[in-house]
């Protein structure tokens, strides 16, 4: 017998081979040192995942969905091999067909609970819940941008995964606080605004060195960032609402029962519309319809976007300190402290300017 | 129409089938719980697999449904269910710890493991999913009916996706 190739070395390791290959193993040292070279390698592959240990809470929470589910009718069917031969198009069309209606009509209805909602309705909940609410609310979330969206918020964060901390006043419009965290954990930047206080603070890093602008005497506070961010929300929540071909699952996650509500990538109207929604996906929970994950892509301002939300934690109703509306300096800031000239747009650079010509004629 | 779930040995009713899932639970769950974690990596999604194939199981048996080799079963419903996940995440970008640099410096063994672990992720799916099923001790005949290939297939599709894996990794 000749020596072995990859597949039968292979299927040695695997004890899937025959007994006369097996003899020849044992005969032939060449391919004896390639199994245990392969041999190695399955180890290694088996070692991977071998300490990873099952979650405690995963026994109980299956525990928990076996017993809450309901009694059904028909076993769960498995899909067929492939067929060694092509079939004939009608066949193929024919159990495509009926395989769609045994899903539509006895399948899907047993996974999960059925729900009466429809994913408008589900939406529409959703819009209601994200706009409610009143006093203070601290989330966190991680933000990710993957196109233009931050530049049109007039944020300066490059593209990728930002964690976000977020306080925001819903009784009062325009007071919040937002920090973002770069991908290794430093304060990239942050923002700070107290209609209350007249003041608004920013923290931004130059070069390795954080600079804090203080504005005070403010007239007219800017409209908020996580005001921004939710209207965008708001705005492909509801394009994903008008859409006639959204897919509604449910699906029992560790956060209790969720609807995941999928719009496909559809033909994009082009770049010269102001809001084009091309995909979008929301999960949002079932008791409170609050949206734990959101995604949406398309062309906002003529520019593409793509924007993914993750909702981490929320806590309504925080007992905020005067102070957590602004940004407190730390040994080395420079922090660059003046009044508002009245232009919400220019009062930073005017501010900075201002500083910029007292130092100059000092 | 040809049955798709042919059946190997006699239908019989369970007197307690939630009594039975937990108990195939404790036999067959950490090892798909490690085959999802394998396909989906960290976070909910590989738990939330385990648990969707346990409560198929559980329609399955209270249905009567096949006993005969209910681990393949299980993870040919996983191995559906991990590729529907992973169909569905072609546009987000999950928040991974290993992305999380606010941890301290993993050790050179860790990198090496995490290295691993990446190159397996970064395979194409049904290399993944041969290696994921091989690791967990099943069979050709038993993978080639979780991955939806001819058993025949299996050998040669395998020893690809070990030399590519090895190849990747730099062994």
């Amino acid at each position: 017998m000749t020596c072995l190739n990859d597949v039968q070395i292979q299927a040695v390791v695997d004890e899937e081979s025959t007994d006369e290959i097996r003899r020849h193993v044992a005969e032939c040292e060449r391919c004896r040192a390639r199994v245990a070279e392969r041999r190695r390698d399955m180890s290694r592959l088996t070692a991977l995942s071998a300490d990873l240990w099952t979650p405690p809470a995963l026994a109980a929470r299956v525990q928990q969905a076996v017993a809450a589910a309901p009694p059904v009718r028909g076993a769960t069917a498995l899909r067929s091999q492939l067929p060694s031969g092509r079939r004939f198009g009608w066949v193929s069309a024919v159990a495509t067909a009926a395989g769609i209606g045994i899903v539509v009509l006895l399948v899907l209805p047993k996974f999960g609970a059925p729900t009466r909602l429809s994913a408008a309705q589900v939406i529409g909940r959703s819009l209601t819940q994200l706009t409610a609410g009143a006093g203070v609310e601290r989330v966190e979330y991680d933000l990710v941008f993957a196109s233009a969206p931050s530049r049109q918020l007039g944020l300066r964060w490059p593209d990728g995964v930002h964690r976000i901390h977020q306080l925001f006043d819903r009784a009062n419009p325009g007071r919040y606080r937002l920090e973002q965290y770069d991908p290794d954990g430093t304060l990239g930047a942050a923002v700070t605004q107290d209609p209350g206080t007249h003041s608004r603070s920013e923290l931004v890093a130059v070069d390795g060195r954080r600079f804090i602008l203080r504005v005070t005497a403010l007239k007219d506070p800017l409209l908020s960032i996580p005001e921004l961010l939710q209207a965008q929300i708001e705005a492909a929540l509801t394009m994903m609402q008008a859409t006639a071909d959204q897919s509604l699952t449910v699906v029992d996650g560790p956060n209790g029962r969720q609807y995941v509500i999928d719009i496909a990538a559809g033909h994009p109207l082009g770049d010269k519309v102001m809001l084009d929604l091309t995909s979008a996906r929301a999960v949002i929970s079932d008791g409170d319809f609050t949206i734990h994950e959101f995604h949406a892509a398309g062309v906002l301002l003529k520019q593409p976007f793509d924007i993914s939300f993750k909702l981490i934690r929320q806590e309504k109703g925080v007992t905020v300190a005067p102070g957590d509306f602004e940004i407190d300096a730390r040994p080395g800031d420079i922090v660059i402290e003046g009044a508002a000239s009245g232009d919400v747009f220019h009062d930073d650079i005017d501010i900075v300017l201002r500083e910029l010509a007292r130092e100059k004629t000092r | 129409m040809t049955p798709v779930d042919a059946p190997e040995a006699p239908a019989t009713r369970i007197a307690d089938p939630n009594s039975e899932v937990v108990r195939l639970f404790g036999d067959h769950g950490p090892s798909l719980y490690r085959f999802c974690h394998s396909m989906l990596g960290p976070g909910d999604d590989a738990e939330d697999v385990v648990q969707e194939s346990f409560l198929r199981l559980l329609q399955h048996l209270q249905a009567s449904g096949d006993r005969a080799n209910l681990r393949a079963w299980l993870f040919t419903v996983a191995a559906n269910g991990c590729r529907d996940r992973l169909r569905r995440r072609k546009r987000w970008v999950p928040w991974l710890p290993e992305l999380d640099r606010r941890t301290s410096e993993p050790d050179s063994a860790k990198r090496d493991i995490d290295g691993a672990w990446t190159v397996l992720r970064d395979l194409a799916p049904r290399d993944r999913l041969l290696l994921s099923l091989r690791a967990q001790g099943l069979s050709y005949a038993d993978m080639a009916r979780a991955a939806d290939i001819r058993p025949a297939s299996v050998g040669r599709l395998l020893a690809r996706a070990v030399d590519r894996w090895k190849k990747k990794v730099g062994a």
